[in-house]
């Protein structure tokens, strides 16, 4: 890489010789390059320096190093495990119902009867394009324990107006259901692109055995998708440990820390105590999490086959 | 697939899909019917379910408080910069990782798949400490700047460009177009067409990305004035004043 750069600056002022630093072996350097170059100064390079700032604690103004002390400090917080369980429930309950939803209306809008295809795909991955501080404020306001919408609706069936945004156990429900809200569309259209792939010559074979078409899911449609559930099921778990900003919008946490999720956790240390140290530890045991449940999902799904 | 299915079960399919859709699409028409009544009427008992009239008004008012104009202004800046930029510098580093064979190729490669693994926010202190050393807080740069190589971006394209043939390189060659640079000038203008679709996707996820990430965390603290809020910020701290 160095090399490369030492070329470019030399070739600028003799533009004749140019066509000596530009043959067939130094080209990819240049190709790669900027993308190398932006990639080390605003990534490695905070990476590298964030798991340096976790070993380490401010006194007055200066950080010195600390050992491990953010770690045990870690492993002793209550509000940490707290964030901890909060981030795993919603991952629990949130991501297999989403997953669910978004799978039944891929196979429904994979029928070969339904019409308007692609008006139906639009309009369901509408919310996935939204900003999400848009998203999350249009559910605040239709969530409103007094003059929302969604209450108003359930009393006119008769039911009792829920403290959607207050109560802790309907914030959390509040924060499910407009996460499921905003990513069922965007998984919806993974499965339909996997569901395209399925030979359908497995169908045919199967309607001339006198298969049912309930029989024809499980045993064809749902293995054939078997790598489309990994892959989603991967990339919904890391969304659920990043959850950020619908909780910082909907609830900021509350109400007594019953919607703080781990990202929330870390930038409260962060950018509001100003503990940097303790911040970095919490992404660092977050990047850990992350990694070992990654490794995990993939060998499951890599074992069976 | 046989051709039959009963009128009963169409019906109900449409009417899941049905509901599906109203479900995804009323809070877009919700928040159109808030934008264009009064203020405060969004919130009455029973609400109003249509659209009213006061949307110049609202709009009016808008600017007035948070300068829309200039928060949209800033949002169009940093989105057409940022797309611009980093498809050039995805497209040129997945070009080379697809049609060259060079020394370190793969650790490159492989450093910038593990890339995609670590959470974002490990590098959110670092950066927010770097930008206020070089004094970038409240500046476009901090926001354009940290994620325009893409390791998303770069991937895809690499695999687009390998699905293209090596023959139309070769053909550049041999067209007398001498020096590399050139002929991989006229690859790409070959390959134009192909990757468009791709191009245009990679453009827009990394957009959406990190007009995203850098709306929620760290963009609250680089840029902290409204003279530098893209849309997303204005939104949220005009609404929940945080």
């Amino acid at each position: 890489m160095g090399q490369s750069n030492v070329q470019e600056v030399e070739s600028t002022p003799e533009k004749r010789k140019k066509n000596k630093w530009i043959t067939p072996k130094t080209v990819p350097y240049f190709f790669v390059f900027p993308a190398v170059a932006f990639f080390l100064v605003f990534t490695v390079y905070p990476v590298i320096s964030s798991l340096m700032l976790s070993f380490q604690t401010r006194q007055g103004s200066e950080y010195v190093f600390s050992g491990l002390d953010n770690y045990i400090r870690l492993f002793q917080d209550g509000l940490f495990y707290k964030a901890l369980g909060n981030t795993f429930l919603i991952l629990i309950i949130q991501v297999p119902i989403q997953l669910f939803l978004a799978v039944i209306i891929a196979v429904a809008l994979n029928s070969q009867f339904v019409k308007m295809k692609s008006f139906f795909r639009v309009a369901f991955f509408m919310p996935a394009i939204t900003a999400l501080v848009a998203s999350s404020i249009i559910f605040m306001i239709m969530l409103d324990e007094n003059y929302g919408l969604v209450n108003y609706l359930l009393s006119l069936v008769g039911v009792e107006p829920i403290a959607w945004l207050s109560d802790p156990f309907w914030a959390k429900v509040a924060l499910m259901v407009a996460i499921t809200w905003r990513w069922t569309g965007y998984n919806m259209v993974i499965f339909l692109a996997g569901l395209q792939n399925i030979p359908g010559s497995l169908y045919e074979a199967a309607e001339i055995d006198g298969a049912s078409k309930v029989k024809q899911f499980f045993y064809i449609t749902l293995p054939q998708l078997k790598p489309i559930f990994v892959f989603t099921f991967v990339l919904s778990t890391i969304g659920t440990l990043q959850l950020f900003d619908e909780p910082y919008i909907l609830t900021d946490g509350g109400p007594n820390n019953a919607t703080l999720t781990i990202t929330l956790y870390l930038y409260e240390n962060g950018f509001q105590y100003f503990d940097f140290g303790y911040a970095s530890a919490i992404a660092y045991v977050l990047v850990l999490i992350i990694g070992v449940l990654s490794w995990a999902q993939m060998k499951w799904a890599g074992d069976d086959e | 697939m046989t051709n039959r299915m009963s009128p009963m079960k169409k019906i109900l399919l449409y009417t899941f899909l049905t509901i599906g859709v109203i479900v995804s699409v009323f809070p877009f028409y919700w928040m159109f019917v808030g934008a264009t009544n009064p203020s405060g009427e969004i919130f009455n008992v029973p609400p109003n379910f249509f659209p009213g009239t006061h949307g110049w008004e609202n709009f009016k008012n808008l600017n007035e408080n948070i300068g829309i104009i200039r928060v949209m202004g800033n949002s169009l800046f940093i989105t057409l910069s940022f797309t611009a930029l980093s498809t050039l510098i995805c497209t040129a580093a997945g070009y080379a990782f697809a049609k060259f064979r060079f020394k370190g190729r793969n650790q490159i490669f492989f450093m910038l798949l593990v890339a995609i693994m670590i959470p974002y926010h490990v590098t959110l202190i670092p950066l927010f400490e770097i930008f206020s050393v070089v004094n970038w807080l409240n500046t476009f740069q901090a926001v354009i700047l940290p994620q325009l190589s893409y390791p998303f971006a770069i991937f895809l394209m690499r695999q687009n460009m390998q699905s293209i043939p090596d023959s139309l390189l070769e053909a550049a060659r041999v067209d007398g177009q001498a020096s590399s640079i050139s002929s991989s000038v006229s690859f790409f203008r070959l390959c134009d067409r192909r990757l468009r679709l791709w191009r245009s996707f990679c453009s827009c996820s990394s957009g959406t990305i990190s007009s995203g990430r850098w709306s929620s965390c760290s963009l609250r603290r680089c840029t902290h004035s409204r003279s530098r809020y893209p849309v997303s910020s204005a939104c949220r701290v005009s609404t929940t004043g945080r």
